[in-house]
């Protein structure tokens, strides 16, 4: 199958500073992706660019249309969430549901109304009536009842309490995503999103510093703990980043022989904001 | 495009508040002002008060002394003050479409708001579209029905007033007064008003959707600076245009040419001198109309509208986030 999204030399600067530099990346059909970077690396414009809402420079094809020429096609098919609270104060969730029904032809409101009996969400309430958290529960009941190939999420479950982001992607998992779905998430909270990813971008100055699924990560990655006296048998096989604990060290390694590192230490799967941090303080960032 | 009913519905939902209520308001208020009035007519009939009392007419003289040769008279105030409560709602009409237009494209952005609307398959130019109509027609729509409702109701109140008097309203209100007519051609201006008012609705949604912050400034005050610096410079002595031609052809026909029959300008006073003489009916004749819709002015204004609600969807696609 195709790409859904593919870009080649994508760049984007705001009056003098770079936001994108010229980065490539390709995202097949069927996969969650976490795009994964610190504040200002340049994500959001990522998914801007993707969304159609910024101008780029570059190549970008999002289910074979440019986003800029043809955002209002390709929203047939993507849906997104940016950010939490986008949805207007003033609208009603009746209202609300009417009109998406009433422009999007994959809306199902049937579905919705069903996501929604699963919450205290009244139908004749206003949007700015409800709970942060229940406007995120209405917007992701409206988003799940469209049948969009490309979900788009750009820290969708910032500042929500820890019970709402695990339902959030629950039921993002159980209740829509399948095989012909693609879902780009963005986020600040790795380790919850972890479990459901298939695949990981790492961002970092504009550029991608880690483009692998989490299978060839698991493969690459591993951590060791070692006692302090093989530290100098751990540098020796030159680890991307080494933090302390409890008077050990954990190196991370990319890329070695696990038989190797065996004879030195306790090997560990590390986990994606282990490998994050390593990948962002490292000067050069481990090959894409 | 065949979105366009369901934006439209839309906009209303966001603005029932201007849209509906205000006029709604504005007509429920004047009413309970004409009913204190009448009050005060029948304290009066009874000794206790000595004041006039008009609604277009006195209504001392409506009870009291009329005779057949009067009718004329009578009608043509009781047409004045159907008018009256039409020009009413027309004020508050503006000043709800100007702030409406103000924010239509800009509001969102602020809120953040935009980011759901642009996740939804609606082109830019159907969005601001919307806009356009709502303002242009729909807004001034509801203005007219609520003044048709006000004027029936004010009717009937005073049909009542002249009945406990032992007056046939039939004779001295409903045959005197040509209300059909008068609503018929207050529909009739809408389309003229609309099309008169699109240099505005282009300049305000313009300015909505470029501002990155403080739509009201840049629409006001942009062309009040430009204004000036025309006359400290003397740019258009050098052309021998008066300085009020920059006043009344550009300032004024952006920020004002919402005011509802503001394209009364064009006239040489033959209206003001007609309607002193008719009345509100005769005043907006079929052949006034005509003869604004065939004036430049109309058209230049048109197309100059039309241009800026084309700029308006450029920066719809292209802005961002509002500050």
């Amino acid at each position: 199958m195709s790409a859904v999204i593919e870009a080649r030399r994508l760049s984007k600067r705001y009056n003098g500073t770079t936001a994108l530099k010229e980065i490539s990346f390709e995202i097949p059909a069927g996969r969650i992706v976490g795009l994964i970077g610190p504040n200002g690396a340049g994500k959001t414009t990522a998914m801007k660019a993707i969304l159609g809402l910024t101008d780029f420079e570059g190549e970008l094809k999002v289910l074979g249309l440019d986003p800029r020429k043809d955002r209002h096609a390709l929203m047939q098919d993507v849906c997104f969430i940016a950010d939490v609270a986008v949805l207007p104060r003033w609208i009603r969730v009746s209202e609300v549901m009417e009109f998406v029904e009433g422009v999007h032809p994959r809306f199902s409101r049937q579905k919705c109304e069903a996501f929604l009996a699963r919450t205290k969400i009244k139908r004749s309430s206003r949007v700015k009536e409800l709970s942060k958290g229940m406007v995120v529960q209405l917007h992701l009941a409206l988003v799940m009842s469209i049948d969009a190939k490309l979900l788009v999420l750009d820290e969708p479950t910032l500042g929500l309490d820890i019970l709402f982001r695990k339902e959030f992607y629950q039921n993002l998992l159980n209740d829509y995503f399948d095989h012909e779905k693609t879902i780009l998430v963005t986020t600040h909270q790795v380790e919850e999103i972890e479990h459901i990813l298939t695949d990981l971008i790492f961002i970092k100055d504009g550029k991608i510093a880690l483009s692998a699924t989490m299978d060839e990560v698991a493969e690459r990655f591993t951590e060791v703990m070692v006692v302090p006296e093989r530290r100098e048998q751990a540098l020796a096989l030159k680890p991307l980043y080494e933090r302390q604990v409890f008077g050990k060290s954990i190196y991370l390694f990319d890329g070695a022989r696990r038989n190797e590192l065996a004879s030195i230490g306790e090997l560990h799967k590390p986990s994606v904001a282990d490998i994050f941090v390593a990948t962002m303080k490292n000067g050069n960032g481990a090959a894409a | 495009m065949n979105h366009l009913p369901q934006l439209l519905k839309r906009e209303y939902w966001e603005n029932r508040g201007g849209f509906f209520w205000a006029p709604v308001w504005t007509s429920i208020v004047f009413l309970f002002f004409t009913l204190v009035g009448m009050a005060f007519a029948m304290w009066h009939s009874s000794g206790k008060f000595n004041g006039e009392v008009h609604v277009g007419v006195p209504l001392k003289q409506l009870v009291e002394k009329i005779d057949p040769s009067d009718f004329d008279k009578v009608g043509f105030g009781i047409d004045s003050g159907l008018a009256s409560f039409w020009l009413v709602i027309q004020v508050v009409l503006f000043f709800v479409l100007f702030f409406y237009l103000l924010g239509a494209l800009y509001d969102d952005r602020r809120d953040r708001s935009i980011l759901f609307w642009k996740s939804l398959p609606i082109s830019d130019s159907a969005t601001v579209i919307s806009k356009v109509l709502m303002a242009a027609l729909g807004a001034p729509l509801f203005a007219w029905v609520a003044t048709v409702a006000m004027n029936i109701a004010f009717l009937v109140l005073l049909s009542a007033f002249v009945g406990m008097h032992g007056i046939n309203p039939f004779t001295i209100i409903w045959g005197p007064a040509e209300p059909l007519a008068l609503w018929a051609k207050m529909l009739a201006i809408v389309p003229i008003n609309a099309l008169w008012a699109l240099p505005a609705i282009g300049w305000l949604l313009l300015t909505s959707s470029f501002a990155k912050s403080k739509p009201f400034l840049w629409a006001v005050a942009l062309p009040i600076a430009l204004g000036v610096m025309i006359a400290i410079f003397e740019v258009f002595e050098s052309f021998s245009i008066p300085d009020s031609w920059y006043w009344q052809n550009i300032a004024g026909r952006i920020l004002l040419s919402l005011v509802p029959g503001s394209w009364i300008w064009l006239d040489d006073g033959s209206m003001i001198r007609a309607f002193e003489r008719d009345g509100p009916v005769k005043l907006m004749d079929w052949q006034l109309f005509a003869g604004i819709l065939a004036s430049p002015s109309m058209w230049i204004g048109a197309v100059a509208g039309g241009a800026m609600i084309a700029g308006a969807i450029h920066f719809r696609r292209q802005r961002e986030l509002a500050d």
